[in-house]
């Protein structure tokens, strides 16, 4: 019985895999018929989403892929063994705003513009441009484009609808609006219940991924234009302090021990009238079996800083192609890759919740019809257009910066002398930082 | 054939004394002595676990680890840590081993009740009390809250959560402590006791002339037994704290690890584990020595 | 003034009863020895009149002052306990003048009377060792001393000497006696050693499954048994007993045994009377039979005939085991010059006058 449904599913899937192959054959994709590639992926749902229907891409191409996935530290492990060891690998998946530089100076990434560019091995409709811009830019290092994006983040402000429309505030667009609606939420008695202003991840280096969207609206940067740390400069100052005055000030307590459970398990409970941390959550926020604040929750964008930059940023995980691979496995490798991310399995992805780094798929018909939150949609979609690929330290001890800027974060939230704290993490990130 | 046999059979007989032990020797070069020299070797290297190979930079880790300033909090913080859970679980240990130490109605169920935080494992107890910590949504503060008491911050903030994390660790191994030292009371001769009533002492002189010096090996080996595990405290600090809020309780042993497993620094972490050991290494020396002149009666 | 006197003193521990209703009174400056078989609850006396074990009932009286609900530092005594008791923490010196430091005497004499107590035992050149670095009789010294710096109304020794080897048993068997006299202390000494009870006693008292059975000076319990147990008891080898019947024949009365009968002296006739034609128990010491002196010729009803089973030589004496008909006798006397033969058969005289009988029923003494 169940094997009559298999064959009947693969079936199926084969005529689609014909249709699908029929439809958009303008290159040659059986060129690279017999080669066997191997690709490692961390198990993420784009894996899960991917691998049933590899089996159609093999038909139409001819080409043999073989998916290994692991759980995400596991697979963080072999991935750096494997490629140290020269091991037999055609490519992988990374997230460019925190490995990018890490492979890039280790040799281990293939630049892919030879390929996009190569009209035989690249067809029209893969399309470029209607990938949302920040992601082609974080997929790129020193000018080279290394990855193509298959799961796509960012942050946004998620605010409490009820609560704002209940005494009538405006959904705040700039940083002194963000801080004086916190200020007016914060203490206010809902529901026998003391709001707080606002709640943020305040947990050190865990904190700096939201954190580093106020240093970029702020103006800041991790580094100068010689590669010294920044954290000394007036804009890196502010972003530090407003992040931790706001924390601090109207939060809830012990702000630095809150990572991102803490604070969004603080929000679903009604505690807080705002909260920034990942779009993703929504999901969490609009669960009713885990959060009492489903339903009523909007979202926008990171609000303005005082020179009116707009900078969240955005992550991703990117599939590359390893340059170790022989020139006929990476052939095979991008039409794998290509395919992976075109337009119907990007569509596709979407609709069984994987985010895509597509503008076409977030603006389908299809998406549209079931989507009922369009406010997070359209914030998403202004967020991917406008964010920063680049969200850690530019250096390759990424979690060491981390942990330092995370003191100086700390320090903002307990209100101890900012200036001090950023000079002297600003020293220790020029000693320790491997470039 | 058989006499092949046999005479491997002797050969071995008469190397029994080298034959014998191999496997064991074999086994314990593998998980002790490689990871050892490995570890003895990268504290000489500067190396990120990943890229490329260590790279020999003799002392220079060791140079840098005085010029460290969160390697001088990790020593501040362990000694606070340590000195105040070691004192306290002593102290509340010996108390209660002392308690315990008269059969009661009930004394049987009471100890195996008592002894249950020290039998959980150490990641879940620190997670629950990682909840129970928690300012906003922690039982601690509902609890002091709904008799009227302020509530505290706890592990949230740098001036309470050392003393918080010392509570944490008292209370799951002063059972332990107790154990040891309420062995140790069983087994102490019963007559000097009643040679020192005879002599003239109140309960307070029996305890402190007879039963303290008696019961000071057992109250040494303990303390051994423990520090071994408290001056390298990982799960319990790690679960709650991760060593925060910033560093305010990361133990320099916390910090080691965070340097060989956090920031893949592996030749620099290495050096401080190094001196982590040296650390437990001394104090064990000091103690054993105390131990060996308590032993003397 | 330091009696010790002890009334209607009860113990139980739980079912058993160790100590049945005991009464004692101890004389100032005596040296008292409570003797008894193991477990009959010496040890148990002991501990009440010291304090540390809970009485049941009776009352225990300290120089006239009831000292039941007294703690035992309070009684002003000192004891000496079977295993020394030593602290194991501190050197001779600390074990010695820890009772006088905890009673916050000044540190002179504290020295001064640790420096007396070493000199009386012999222990000067032990003071800075510590307990475990002593042989047994050297921590028996100790123990002691312990005892005396304190300089105590009345002194407890529980069995002190029995971890100690034969010889050092007799030294300090000599020592506590020259002590008591050096002291002037009222002593009770518990041991289950009749010559330890013999040689250094003032006055026995006799104990039997928690009750006393008689007291007296060593000789008086020796010669004058109160009853068939104390008879036993005292004197080694223990005297002989043997079922017999009381009977009257030829103006005299005879102890027939069946195998034998003997006459008894004419000063036993008005104590024997009574218990015409009964079964009593005859008793007879070893040491009170001697080899038939054949001068004496036949006829004098006080001789036996044996076979001689076992011969022990301890020199100037022999241990002859006996055998009677179905009779066990051991008979304790001088060498002879011709050596007797195993096997052999032979005529025993008895010092008649010495001879005891018991009620059978009641193991009342009767003569
Ligand atoms: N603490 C005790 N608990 C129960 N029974 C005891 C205890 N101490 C002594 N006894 C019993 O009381 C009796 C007398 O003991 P003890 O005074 O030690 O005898 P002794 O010293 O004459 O050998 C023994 O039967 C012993 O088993
Ligand atoms: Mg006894």
């Amino acid at each position: 019985m169940k094997s009559a449904l298999k064959s009947c599913a693969s079936a199926l899937l084969l005529c689609l895999g014909f249709t699908a192959a029929t439809a958009i054959a303008q290159i040659d994709w059986k060129q690279a018929q017999g080669t066997e590639i191997r690709f490692l992926m961390n198990k993420h749902p784009f894996t899960t989403f991917i691998e049933p229907r590899v089996a159609q891409f093999e038909k139409m191409t001819g080409i043999k892929v073989a998916i290994e996935a692991f759980p995400e530290d596991q697979y963080r492990n072999k991935l750096i063994v494997e490629l140290n060891a020269g091991g037999k690998v055609d490519g992988y998946m990374i997230m460019p705003g925190q490995d990018d530089l890490y492979h890039w100076k280790a040799g281990w990434l293939q630049p892919l513009d030879g390929f996009i560019a190569d009209p035989k091995l690249t067809d029209a409709s893969w399309d470029p441009k209607d990938f949302f811009a920040s992601f082609a830019k974080s997929s790129s290092v020193d000018g080279k484009r290394i990855g193509v994006v298959i799961n796509a983040e960012t942050s946004l402000l998620a605010y409490r609808k009820d609560l704002f429309t209940k005494f009538n505030r405006k959904v705040p667009v700039t940083m002194a609006e963000l801080e004086d609606t916190a200020k007016f939420f914060h203490g206010k008695e809902v529901d026998g219940k003391k709001l707080v202003g606002i709640t943020l991840r305040g947990k050190g280096a865990a904190a700096t991924s939201q954190w580093v969207d106020f240093l970029y609206t702020f103006g800041g940067s991790w580094t100068d234009a010689k590669g010294k740390s920044n954290f000394a400069s007036p804009e890196d100052i502010a972003a530090f302090k407003f992040y931790g005055d706001l924390l601090r000030n109207y939060g809830p307590q012990g702000g630095t021990m809150l990572h991102w459970a803490e604070s969004t398990s603080s929000f679903m409970e009604g505690k807080a009238a705002m909260i920034y941390d990942a779009n993703v959550f929504k999901s969490l926020y609009e669960n009713p079996k885990e959060s009492k604040v489903a339903g009523l929750v909007g979202y926008t964008v990171i609000p303005a800083g005082p020179k009116g930059l707009q900078l969240p940023h955005v992550s991703n995980w990117s599939l590359v192609i390893a340059k170790n691979s022989a020139a006929q496995r990476q052939k095979a490798a991008w039409l794998f890759v290509q395919w992976a991310t075109n337009k119907e399995n990007s569509l596709a992805a979407l609709l069984a919740g994987v985010p895509s780094g597509r503008t076409s798929a977030w603006a389908s018909k299809e998406y549209k019809a079931g989507d009922k939150t369009p406010d997070w949609t359209a914030a998403t979609m202004k967020s991917f257009d406008i964010g920063q690929g680049q969200w850690n330290p530019p250096v390759i001890n990424v979690p060491e910066i981390r942990d330092i800027t995370g003191l100086v974060i700390v320090a903002a939230i307990e209100g101890k002398d900012v200036t001090e704290a950023a000079k002297k993490a600003a020293e220790l990130m020029d000693k320790k930082s491997d470039m | 054939m058989t006499t092949a046999l046999s005479a491997v059979a002797r050969y071995v007989d008469r190397r029994q004394r080298f034959f014998f032990p191999a496997p064991a020797v074999a086994v314990l070069f593998l998980i002790i002595v490689l990871p050892i020299a490995f570890n003895l070797y990268l504290m000489f290297t500067k190396w990120t676990v990943g890229l490329g190979e260590p790279r020999f930079i003799g002392w220079d880790n060791f140079v840098e680890i005085f010029g460290d300033e969160r390697v001088w909090n990790g020593v501040k913080v362990m000694i606070y840590f340590s000195g105040a859970s070691l004192a306290l679980e002593l102290f509340f240990g010996l108390m209660i081993a002392l308690y315990f130490n008269r059969t009661f109605r009930g004394s049987e169920a009471v100890q195996a009740i008592y002894i249950i935080p020290f039998a959980a494992t150490p990641v879940a107890v620190a997670l629950i009390w990682r909840i129970m910590l928690n300012p906003e949504i922690g039982v601690i503060n509902y609890l002091l809250t709904s008799i009227g008491l302020p509530p505290g911050l706890w592990v949230a903030s740098p001036d309470t959560v050392i003393a918080t994390l010392v509570m944490v660790d008292v209370w799951k191994w002063t059972p332990m402590i107790t154990l040891i030292v309420l062995a140790g009371l069983k087994s102490l001769p019963h007559d000097p006791y009643e040679a020192a009533r005879i002599d003239g002492c109140n309960a307070l002189q029996i305890f402190w002339y007879i039963t303290l010096p008696l019961i000071r090996p057992v109250l040494i080996a303990a303390l051994m037994l423990r520090s071994l595990d408290n001056l390298k405290e990982f799960d319990m600090i790690y679960t709650i704290t991760q060593g925060g809020p910033g560093i305010a309780s990361e133990t320099l042993y916390l910090y080691s690890y965070n340097v060989s497993f956090g920031f893949f620094k592996a030749g620099y972490g290495s050096a401080l584990m190094v001196i982590v050991f040296l650390v437990v290494l001394v104090f064990n020396v000091l103690m054993n020595r105390l131990r060996r002149d308590a032993s003397l009666v | 003034m330091a009696n010790v006197i002890v009334k209607n003193l009860v113990k139980r521990f739980n079912a058993v009863t160790a100590v049945d209703n005991l009464s004692l009174e101890i004389h100032d400056r005596e040296f008292a020895v409570l003797i008894g078989s193991s477990g009959c609850g010496k040890t148990t006396v002991l501990r009440m009149i010291a304090g540390l074990e809970p009485i049941t009932s009776g009352e225990v009286f300290i120089g006239d002052t009831l000292v039941n609900d007294m703690e035992p530092k309070d009684r002003d005594i000192a004891m000496v306990f079977q295993n020394y008791a030593l602290y194991p923490h501190m050197n001779v010196r600390d074990n010695l003048g820890f009772g006088l430091k905890i009673r916050k005497f000044p540190k002179a004499e504290i020295d001064a009377r640790v420096q007396e107590a070493a000199d009386i035992l012999g222990i000067h050149d032990l003071l800075e060792r510590k307990p475990k670095e002593l042989s047994g009789g050297q921590r028996q010294r100790v123990a002691l001393g312990r005892a005396i710096v304190r300089k105590p109304k009345v002194f407890l020794f529980d069995e002190p000497l029995s971890n100690l080897d034969a010889k050092l048993r007799v030294a300090m068997r000599a020592e506590i006696s020259k002590l008591h006299r050096r002291l002037g202390a009222t002593i009770i000494y518990v041991t289950h050693d009749q010559v330890e009870a013999m040689t250094m006693a003032d006055r026995i008292f006799i104990m039997h499954k928690g009750t006393l059975q008689q007291t007296g000076a060593p000789m008086e319990v020796y010669l004058k048994p109160a009853n068939l147990f104390v008879a036993g008891f005292i004197g080694s080898p223990s005297m002989n007993f043997i079922e017999a019947k009381v009977i009257r024949e030829a103006d005299a009365w005879w102890i027939d045994a069946g195998e034998f009968k003997l006459r008894a002296p004419a000063a036993f006739d008005a104590r024997l009377e009574p218990h015409a034609g009964r079964t009593v128990i005859f008793g007879v010491r070893p040491e009170d039979m001697t080899a038939h002196d054949p001068a004496a010729g036949a006829g004098g009803g006080n001789t036996l005939t044996a076979r001689a089973d076992v011969v022990e030589t301890l020199g100037a004496e022999i241990f002859v085991h006996l055998t009677c008909g179905a009779l066990a006798i051991v008979a304790r006397m001088e060498a002879p010059e011709q050596p007797l033969t195993e096997g052999q058969t032979v005529d025993v005289d008895l010092k008649m006058l010495k001879t005891h009988v018991f009620d059978k029923e009641t193991s009342q003494t009767i003569v």
